[in-house]
């Protein structure tokens, strides 16, 4: 089949080289990640049969003119560990071809589609998260007039090398009402309204109980802009859904999500908030993790580069939670007292989630008991239950044409039983300094220090890295991860960890080794669970 | 012509979208129990992968019983406690280690990602499901003819703790020929600490663990036969497994089962008490 479809691609491309005068554009990329195992019971590292594992990915695309094909080779060998063994294998998952005539767009085969935020519909992949949940079917855009745009979608998503059993149909419109109305093109103020129909068809066979087949969902979304200021609202409804996500219960869903900014010179502001109720949202009611997700729920919480500062990282809660975002971020001028001679920028950041305010339905019946309608919830009361705080102030300033640095605090409380399925509530303080040193005008020398203090789970941790890069050719780092407050002793161990690369021009070799602690890792809300692992990892990457 | 057809398209789309099914109580399906053939009907094999600080795992041990609610005996299920949740602890709550040896070879086997997790009549490593599947899956079996016999008695030792199963093998119509049978002992009914998210506290003291798995009789993927060498009468074997103190043999069972090696699909299952 593989071999079909890349022959396929190829001759499709070739036959629109010699029709077309011009040659079109041939682009891709390539990406190989190789680790190998030892078995290390210090750190819960486990060898693996195989020794070693490889994930590698490459990306073929031709466009010319208004036509373009892809296509996407993919190969695990075995999959590393953390990814779901379902990916072992060699093939070709993915491939498209698409064509825009006047006012059409088509594209049939495999593509990633965004409604609205995401809540009813966002198909998308993250090589490193393990996520592709593609959509292969058929997509039309079409643009009728200037400032109305239709998107239909038809498909099925990927489940590893095949297909989940649901068929999904989806409708969006938007109107850009400055582009609608001639009057208002000028105007300062821009408004664009949205709407999304997303319908799943999934045959119920189940014996126990009576599931509808097919599940509709909405949503309605406005986005506002006046000079500095801007506002975004989704809100999202679905009728019954019973699935593995939410104990089978036949309560309808709904979602809102709301963001406010205002930026001016020196001075951002953004407040987000987010009301989740019963909205998991999947092309299989039986999958559970990352499996099949229709939608996406963006978390309101921020998103940090530093290693220690996610060991506790939120993830969405689909079946329910209410939370707020509120930052602050200011740029003291330079060449004032405060701000120094470069300027120093301060942001506070504060996230806060909790669950719904759930109510029984009567007596007898267990708040979210199956086969029922589970429970109801008052709109905009807070439950009780938190499940994440996240206080922090950070301040980076240059201090010279040679020297840079950025301080971080930040107090977290995390609900490790409702991210992970284990623990308790986990309060922490967390520190960063990073310091940047311009040694010449090629090399920099880059030192992180971190710490993370907490009385529970695994206890308080160290960290020290540093990387010193030539550019644009070498870089360097060696870094240590030391647990040295688990309350189990022989447990308090240096994850040691160094890796060097080297980079030209498209291509970058890079070669690590030493320990990795076990971990999650979160990208957009959404996460995986990392094993531990100690070994060697090649990493390639290269693009044309 | 291709804006006709994408208005079609577009049409067509917008009335699909409007096929919501809207379900008002009773939620349940109301059908009798049991399968439709009255002899030597399929059964079905649901091995539930579970742990006792797993919080989510009760929901498949619940769904196993609204499955046996459904088809009766017609359903036999394992669980075998094994990886992280299978952990125990120190303190008071989960201390009780269920995990095996043959629960450790499954580990490496299947590379599980998540828990609950089972497979529904075939060990093959891509037929893990979600818990959410298992009902689904059992009902497209428990209609079908048996492709072999399996009946056991069992004989209990009650000095030396040694239980005896004595089978029978009828072939029916099964085809294939690389088949193993595997003999697992199970206990019901023992009482002890479980995490369920279900209820109020987290931490319940007094849980009820069924068809939890504790030992198999040689390997755990069982030994090889062949109807071709046995007679008309089938094949007969005899086999004894001495029970550890700890184990309360009244709630002991024997799960006996015959797959094809090659598919890794269960053929049959049977299950019969240590104290018949």
């Amino acid at each position: 089949m593989a071999k079909k479809i890349v022959l396929l691609f190829f001759m499709v491309s070739l036959s629109f080289s010699i029709y077309a005068q011009d040659q079109g554009r041939l682009s891709g990329n390539f990406q190989m990640d190789v680790q190998s195992y030892r078995a290390d019971s210090l750190i819960g590292a486990d060898a693996i049969p195989e020794k070693m594992a490889l994930n590698s990915y490459a990306n073929i695309r031709y466009e010319l003119g208004d036509f373009s094909a892809g296509l996407r080779f993919e190969g695990y060998m075995n999959a590393l560990q953390g990814f779901d063994p379902g990916y072992d294998g060699v093939g070709v998952p993915y491939f498209f071809a698409r064509y825009r005539f006047d006012d059409l767009d088509f594209t049939v085969g495999d593509f990633y589609e965004q409604f609205g935020s995401g809540i009813l519909l966002r198909t998308w992949e993250d090589k490193f998260l393990g996520v592709d949940n593609a959509m292969r079917g058929i997509r039309v855009k079409y643009h009728p007039f200037e400032g109305i745009s239709l998107t239909g979608v038809v498909g099925k998503q990927r489940l590893f090398w095949e297909y989940g059993p649901g068929l999904i149909r989806g409708l969006d419109g938007e109107l850009r009402i400055n582009d609608l109305i001639p009057a208002l093109k000028d105007k300062q103020t821009l408004l664009s309204l949205g709407g999304s129909f997303v319908s799943k068809y999934q045959a119920d066979d189940d014996p126990v109980y009576i599931l509808p087949e097919n599940v509709g969902a909405w949503a309605y979304r406005f986005n506002i802009t006046r000079g500095a200021l801007h506002l975004d609202s989704e809100y999202a409804g679905k009728i019954n859904d019973p699935s593995a996500d939410n104990n089978f219960i036949y309560k309808p869903g709904n979602s809102l999500i709301v963001n406010a900014s205002y930026a001016a010179s020196g001075l951002g502001m953004n407040f987000s908030v987010k009301r989740v109720d019963n909205m998991s949202f999947r092309s299989d009611r039986t999958e559970n993790l990352n499996k099949l997700m229709m939608g996406y729920l963006p978390p309101i919480s921020k998103n940090y580069t530093y290693s220690l500062m996610n060991l506790y990282p939120y993830s969405s809660q689909p079946t329910g939670e209410m939370g707020a975002q509120g930052e602050i971020s200011y740029n003291i001028r330079r060449g004032t007292k405060l701000g120094g001679k470069y300027g120093t920028q301060i942001t506070l950041n504060v996230s806060m989630v909790n669950s719904l305010d759930k109510t029984a339905l009567n007596d007898t019946t267990a708040i979210g008991a199956n086969g029922t309608l589970g429970y109801t919830s008052e709109f905009f009361k807070l439950g009780k239950e938190l499940y994440y705080r996240d206080y922090n102030v950070e301040i980076s300033r240059k201090l010279s044409k040679k020297w840079k640095f950025t301080g971080i605090y930040q107090h977290i409380a995390y609900n490790q039983m409702i991210m992970e399925g284990k623990g308790a509530v986990i309060n922490a303080d967390l520190a960063v300094l990073e310091v940047t040193w311009r040694l010449a005008p090629k090399q920099a020398l880059r030192v992180e220090t971190q710490g993370l203090w907490t009385k529970e789970d695994k206890g308080n941790w160290a960290m020290l890295l540093a990387e010193y890069s030539i550019s644009p050719h070498w870089f360097f780092s060696v870094s240590d991860q030391y647990n040295y407050g688990n309350p189990d002793e022989e447990k308090r161990v240096h994850y040691l960890f160094a890796s060097f690369g080297y980079v030209k021009n498209a291509n970058r070799i890079q070669l690590s080794y030493g320990k990795q602690r076990e971990g999650i890792l979160c990208v957009g809300g959404v996460c995986r669970n990392v094993p531990a692992m100690n070994g060697f990892t090649l990493s390639i990457t290269s693009s044309f | 012509m291709i804006k006709l057809i994408s208005k079609i398209f577009f049409f067509g789309l917008f009335l699909s979208l409007f096929s919501c099914d809207i379900i008002e109580a009773p939620f349940f399906e109301s059908h009798d129990s049991g399968g439709k053939i009255q002899e030597n009907p399929a059964k079905v094999l649901i091995i539930d992968f579970t742990g006792h600080t797993c919080k989510s795992c009760p929901k498949a041990h619940r769904a196993i019983d609204q499955i046996k609610s459904l088809y009766g005996d017609q359903v036999v299920a394992l669980a075998f406690h094994l990886g992280y949740f299978a952990r125990t602890q120190n303190g008071e709550k989960f201390t009780t280690d269920f995990r095996t040896d043959e629960g450790s070879v499954l580990e490496s086997y299947y590379e599980f990602v998540a828990f609950p997790i089972g497979v529904v009549n075939n060990l093959s490593k891509q037929s893990l499901t979600p818990y959410a599947n298992w009902a689904s899956q059992s009902a497209a079996i428990v209609d079908k003819q048996a492709e072999i016999a399996i009946s056991a008695s069992t004989e209990f030792n009650s000095a030396t703790s040694t239980a005896t199963v004595i089978i029978n093998l009828e072939d029916i119509s099964h085809t294939g020929e690389d088949l193993k049978i595997a003999i697992y002992l199970s206990e019901d009914h023992i009482i002890d600490w479980q995490k369920d998210e279900d209820a109020d506290p987290l931490d319940v003291e007094s849980y009820e663990h069924n068809h939890v798995f504790r030992d198999a009789i040689g390997s755990i993927w069982g030994e090889n036969i062949s109807f071709e060498s046995a007679g008309e009468e089938g094949i007969q074997m005899t086999r004894s497994l001495e029970l550890d103190n700890s184990w309360v043999s009244d709630n002991c069972s024997f799960v006996i089962f015959v797959y094809d090696s090659a598919t890794m699909e269960i053929v049959q299952v049977e299950q019969v008490k240590v104290k018949d």
